[in-house]
């Protein structure tokens, strides 16, 4: 990787970085216009992201998708993406604070992992790979956005928190978290079937209970289980948020903690 | 007495259907998988896949599934009621009060009220005298089932692998035929309650073509031209196997080289030639092979891009362009010949002249007999299904009620949000959820 390529990959953490820190500023001593402008630097950061993408796709010659770091590259803009998203559909640029450190935490983290450039070995060369990866990303997207929502709206909730929040951002934010979590849950699905179709193809057994495997399950089960207690027993508000916050753990781990400290798993995100 | 017991039986059997099928059981059960599927990512961190999956198939697992799946049943049973009244075109919840209530921008006339709701997505179900009522996606309800219905495929699936599932490896070098003999396999699992051996599918290996990107491990391309036993021609790749029939599949999952040796007498007369199947890479893996009524033993390591460097053979890249085959011949342990053999030359040992002509590949196949994985896939696809259908929500109900002298126009709604194509031009505001 050259250094013009390392210093906008770094550029960017410090974009978003910061327009993290500014929302988290102007929440806690409530000024809106930081709240505002942290948005428009989400989005700034996001432009050069893609820049970045793109940049990566062109010198590889295919979809960044081999290795810890060209995983993180797409996953942190999945995850930007549908929280921009998000904050315009929902009008709420503080989600941005709630969900951007989790693609800080992962782009960081494979910053620290081989950055060079790799071929498409054989056993990627599948399109199961795209429907996997991309369903992954949507997945963990999806569940990154309910967690920052989640965040927020416990900010918003905590007792003796300055009544900032009205009404009807609140029950959008809970919507939110639900819809995220639903879309999500069936997004990881499909991740988790074509995964093991391809495991199939690839391994000669659709389930080997390896790290990943066993460990995106057990993501798959608990928001399983979270969208159980919404809709059967009712959990709401400040209930959910918590789960929701808790259970992102799942995913960190499947996505980067098992090839961070765990040997022995045959997933792709090993070849980097 | 016999009323007296049969009462007790039966109200025994309804409370015990009433706790299998009830929610909180689902609750607990699935916090109970979560909980096992931690202790088993945790324990996968340090033990290989073979104990992690022996440790997945423990009773107290197989209790979990068990009593999983005896829940999902029931609440399904006992939601089939619901789910024929849901499917229906009926009204379904005006006996309930509203969940939301529009007064602004409703349309005056029946006419407009009917576009509105084709507008919006609604079906048109029911209408009276000065009220319309439309439904909106009808088929959630079967979404549900058929997503929880598929974990009865996906568990069949599963307990078919378990007691059926069959792998052989079989080493075949090109040009080489697989006939399924006993001593063509290099491995079989052990037999399974419902299977004691994979099919034998024949073929012939026509070529096969591994490429690894510059001198480090990394297959860009691994695949096996097949004659197949009806004749017909095949490829199979790394991650691409070929379906042998409903439940066998046939994959490369490996190769490796198979040189060719020469052994003449010292006027140039053959002796013996044959091709070895051995281990020799990745590129610096050493095998060997006693050639039959000799007294040697001979290692061999092969350079597929050799090149010299300080007088030491190296190899430039892992593709096979200019192979060599450094050998080592011993009798005994005395050692008898070491050289680097180019293909064409050849090394003198004791009367003997030994060359290796040519260097093939064989290609290890592994052969998977396993009558679960359609039909999880299958369960998959009936899954997946069902939560597309459940994505948007459930069964949604829209009524319009034209104004009276009282009471202005409405929409009064079941299900859902009210959705924004209901609202005319002044829809802001007048909303009640």
């Amino acid at each position: 990787m050259n250094e013009t390529y390392g210093a906008l990959f770094w550029a960017c953490l410090v974009i978003y970085a910061l327009t993290v820190g500014a929302q988290i500023y102007g929440n806690v001593f409530e000024k809106p216009r930081w709240i505002e402008r942290g948005a428009w630097g989400v989005a700034a950061g996001f432009a050069l992201h893609t820049l970045l993408v793109a940049w990566r796709w062109i010198e590889t010659g295919h979809v960044p998708t081999i290795g810890n770091f060209e995983n993180a590259l797409a996953g942190g803009w999945f995850i930007v993406l549908m929280t921009l998203w998000a904050a315009w559909r929902q009008r709420y640029p503080l989600l941005a604070a709630g969900a951007l450190p989790f693609a800080l935490i992962i782009m960081g983290g494979s910053a620290m992992s081989d950055m060079s450039v790799r071929p498409m070995v054989a056993s990627l060369q599948s399109f199961w790979l795209y429907i996997h990866i991309f369903f992954a990303w949507l997945a963990y997207g999806a569940y990154t956005v309910a967690c920052g929502a989640g965040v927020v709206y416990l900010s918003k909730t905590r007792p003796g928190a300055p009544a900032s929040a009205t009404p009807e951002a609140l029950a959008g934010l809970e919507e939110l978290m639900f819809r995220s979590t639903v879309f999500g849950f069936i997004t990881d699905a499909i991740m988790i079937a074509s995964g093991a179709i391809w495991a199939k193809d690839l391994w000669g057994a659709y389930w080997s209970w390896d790290p990943v495997e066993t460990w995106s399950l057990l993501s798959w089960l608990i928001y399983g289980l979270a969208l159980h207690l919404r809709i059967t027993l009712g959990w709401r508000g400040r209930r959910l948020a918590w789960l929701l916050v808790l259970a992102i753990v799942g995913v960190l781990v499947s996505f980067w903690g098992v090839n961070l400290v765990m040997e022995g798993s045959g997933h792709v995100f090993n070849v980097g | 007495m016999w009323a007296r017991a049969s009462f007790a039986i039966r109200r025994f059997l309804l409370d015990l259907g009433g706790h299998l099928g009830s929610w909180k059981l689902s609750i607990v059960l699935m916090a109970w998988a979560a909980l096992y599927y931690l202790f088993l990512a945790i324990w996968a961190r340090s033990s290989p896949a073979h104990v992690v999956q022996g440790i997945a198939f423990l009773l107290p697992y197989w209790l979990v599934y068990g009593l999983l799946l005896v829940n999902t049943a029931v609440c399904l049973w006992r939601r089939l009621p619901a789910l024929r009244l849901d499917l229906g075109l009926r009204p379904r919840f005006q006996d309930r009060p509203p969940e939301w209530q529009v007064w602004a921008g409703v349309p005056a006339t029946a006419g407009e009220a009917r576009a509105r709701l084709a507008r919006a997505g609604y079906r048109l179900i029911d209408e009276r005298e000065g009220a319309l009522t439309g439904l909106a996606r009808r088929f959630a309800a079967l979404g549900t089932f058929l997503f929880h219905g598929a974990f009865f495929l996906i568990a069949a699936g599963f307990l078919a692998t378990v007691l059926a599932r069959q792998e052989a490896k079989v080493w075949v070098t090109v040009g080489e035929g697989f006939e399924g003999r006993p001593d063509q396999y290099l491995s079989q699992s052990a037999p399974r309650a419902l299977a004691s051996g994979v099919p034998a599918p024949g073929f012939r290996v026509k070529d096969i073509r591994p490429e690894l990107w510059r001198d480090q491990l990394l297959f860009t391309r691994l695949e096996a031209d097949l004659e197949l036993a009806d004749g017909t021609s095949a490829t199979t790749r790394i991650n691409r196997p070929l379906w042998m029939g409903a439940a066998t599949f046939l994959r490369l999952s490996g190769f490796g080289y198979a040189p060719r040796y020469e052994l003449r007498a010292a006027n140039g007369l053959l002796i013996d030639s044959a091709i070895v199947k051995l281990n020799l890479f990745p590129p610096g893996a050493r095998d060997y092979f006693v050639p039959p009524n000799f007294p040697h033993r001979l290692y061999v390591e092969v350079f597929p891009d050799h090149a010299t460097d300080q007088g030491q053979p190296v190899t430039r890249s892992m593709n096979l362009v200019r192979p060599a085959v450094g050998v080592l011949a011993y009798r005994g342990r005395l050692e008898v010949a070491r050289a680097v053999l180019p293909q064409g030359e050849t090394a003198a040992f004791e009367g003997l002249l030994l060359r290796f002509p040519e260097i093939l590949y064989w290609g290890e196949f592994t052969i998977v007999f396993d009558p679960g994985a359609p039909v999880v896939f299958l369960g998959f696809l009936v899954g997946l299904t069902g939560l597309v259908l459940k994505a948007r929500g459930g069964r949604a109900e829209v009524e319009w009620r034209a104004s009276s002298d009282t009471v202005p126009a409405e929409w009064r709604g079941w299900g859902g949000a009210p959705p924004r194509a209901l609202a005319g031009p002044a829809a802001s505001g007048g909303e009640r959820a």
